[in-house]
């Protein structure tokens, strides 16, 4: 089974949790016996095997354009000339409407089934679609799920927007969550915890792009709180993007000078040893596919306070392996963060219960594994095809 | 000889002429009185007339909201081109184009669809974004005009009407062109 992945992310360029998702399924692939190809941006043409996986490197580059949209069709016209002649492809697997045109092209130049895994929706990360350029997308968004043979999501709540949004029929979709890596299950820290926090203080963590939609604010307001009550606590704030301004001005608005610490990104290294360092981590996301960094903190065996909305109510189960609270009740969150803090019998079991969670259905082979039989299925159900 | 061409447009009744529809609708006709199959491939569900033995195809595009004509440009190459597979039939020797627009279908066509692969691929350009607009000054001319000179660069031969146009294909994208001054000895040049 030869299976070709379009993808505009692929390490070492990585916007978002795309291109981990695609690194990773594809090696756990290839160790199922698949023949894999990788198409994805870069700078000039090329072509390299990454420990087994084909990677067709296609300069996305080579003309000016206006706009995101306009290089997003320049390079899957780019994608489709070049990739049209390497023949004797199974299945084609687009992720998500930046790599579908080019996907769309390949599915009808090969006849063969078009898998889309539709990673998130322009309605959804927009809340709506309030500009020509979103309505496009959203357009594209649409014409890949009704060219794909199957539409694989991420998690319940994805199966709910794919059906409402693009209208995708429900026997059309199949829900299969993302994972981690399992070397994460098995970390051992390479930066010092003195490095974020004094050794009396106990060690709250965010990380993720400071956007509105992942709530940082929410985070800050409740550490706010939660400072009145308990003295000895540490803010660690991960990541970069347009919010960081705005969260600065609120800290110290709300006067909590050192006791918040912005790192801005930092190597995926550091990112998991200030989680393994900390006692507690916080994501209160307001709209979330997924949470892939909700299940990162699990595998670490750390308590979390995940958000009571999308992707995380899949796995996190309240006060179980996790805690689900409203990312827009500062309260509730201070609430809850006191409760772990203040009882290390619980932090420890919730966090026993995460990684056992994780580790029984999250690490990548297990999602290749149905990614594969979908595969598997959908070849099966091709033969019977007059097409 | 089987030609298939590629533009944006094609004449409709009813509908004021445009340059571009005139030069496509001209040129096919002479193809075809020179004896040759003619099949035009065009953007839309309109089914326009068969004017002068010229098979004219309309291929649906589902996609109708775009941020700028760029984005039109490339984005409908790709829906045109994904599908027409099952309305063209047999093989073609030669692809011809109209502008920057017929050229994306007509080189993606060559790549990607049986009926156009080993095909020769010519291009018939009506003037250049440097005639049209102000490349060093705005953003959209600086990208059509950067879109053109790759996309003209990627045909086997590129054939103007005017020596201007010609001569700016020449200067502002390195491009070899050739000037043909009437479309008759158009049509007898691709052709031949």
């Amino acid at each position: 089974m030869r299976v070709l992945h379009l993808s505009w992310e692929y390490p070492p360029h990585i916007v978002g949790g795309l291109g981990r998702h695609v690194y990773h399924i594809t090696h756990e692939l290839v160790k199922l016996g698949v023949s894999v190809d990788v198409a994805t941006i870069g700078y000039e043409d090329s072509h390299m095997s990454d420990d087994g996986v084909s990677v067709h490197l296609v300069d996305a580059f080579k003309v000016r354009v206006p706009d995101f949209s306009s290089w997003v069709h320049s390079f899957n016209i780019f994608m489709a000339t070049e990739l049209s002649h390497i023949g004797d492809v199974d299945l084609v697997h687009v992720h998500d409407w930046l790599t579908a045109p080019a996907g769309i092209v390949l599915k009808h130049r090969f006849k063969v089934p078009l898998i889309a895994t539709i990673h998130a929706t322009e309605y959804g990360r927009r809340g709506g679609l309030h500009s020509l350029e979103s309505r496009h997308i959203h357009e594209w968004e649409w014409l890949l799920a009704y060219e794909a043979w199957k539409v694989i999501v991420c998690s319940r709540l994805m199966v709910d927007e794919v059906k409402s949004v693009l209208g995708v029929p429900s026997d059309k979709i199949i829900m299969i969550p993302n994972g981690v890596d399992k070397s994460l299950l098995n970390f051992k820290p390479k930066y010092e915890r003195s490095n974020y926090a004094l050794p009396w203080e106990l060690l709250i963590v965010f990380y993720g792009r400071l956007v509105y939609e992942k709530g940082p604010d929410s985070v800050i307001r409740a550490f706010a709180k939660l400072l009145a009550r308990l003295g000895n606590v540490k803010l660690v704030i991960i990541g970069d993007g347009p919010m960081r301004e705005y969260l600065v001005n609120l800290v110290n608005q709300l006067g909590l000078g050192s006791k918040v610490y912005f790192t801005g990104r930092v190597s995926d290294d550091e990112l998991y040893s200030v989680i393994y360092h900390s006692n507690l981590v916080i994501l209160p996301s307001r709209y979330e596919p997924f949470g892939i960094s909700s299940l990162e903190a699990m595998a670490l065996g750390k308590p979390l306070i995940a958000t009571n909305r999308g992707g995380p109510t899949d796995f996190v189960k309240h006060m179980d392996n996790g805690i689900l609270a409203n990312p827009d009740n500062p309260d509730e969150i201070a609430y809850y963060a006191e409760m772990v803090l203040k009882d290390e019998g619980l932090a420890k079991r919730l966090g026993e219960r995460a990684k056992e969670t994780v580790t029984k259905g999250y690490t990548w082979d297990i999602i290749a594994r149905k990614t594969y039989e979908v595969y598997k299925a959908t070849l099966e159900e091709r033969v019977r095809v007059n097409w | 000889m089987r030609i298939i061409g590629f533009s944006w447009e094609y004449p409709r009744i009813g509908l004021q002429l445009t340059d571009l529809q005139y030069l496509v609708l001209s040129l096919s006709s002479v193809l075809r009185a020179l004896g040759h199959d003619v099949t035009i491939v065009v953007p839309g569900n309109a089914n326009p007339p068969n004017y002068s033995g010229v098979k004219v195809i309309g291929i649906n595009i589902p996609i109708k909201d775009y941020p700028n004509v760029v984005s039109y440009g490339l984005s409908s190459s790709m829906q045109v081109v994904a599908n027409m597979r099952y309305s063209v039939d047999g093989k073609f020797d030669e692809i011809v184009c109209f502008e920057w627009g017929g050229c994306i279908m007509g080189l993606l066509a060559k790549s990607t669809q049986p009926c156009c692969m080993g095909s020769s691929i010519n291009c018939v350009v009506l003037s250049t974004e440097y005639e049209r607009g102000d490349p060093w000054n705005d953003v959209m001319a600086s990208s059509i005009a950067s879109i053109e000179g790759w996309i003209f660069r990627q045909c086997d031969g590129v054939y103007a009407v005017r020596q201007g146009t010609v001569d700016n294909l020449k200067n502002k994208y390195n491009v070899k062109a050739t000037y043909v001054p009437s479309i008759e000895e158009l049509g007898r040049v691709i052709a031949g």
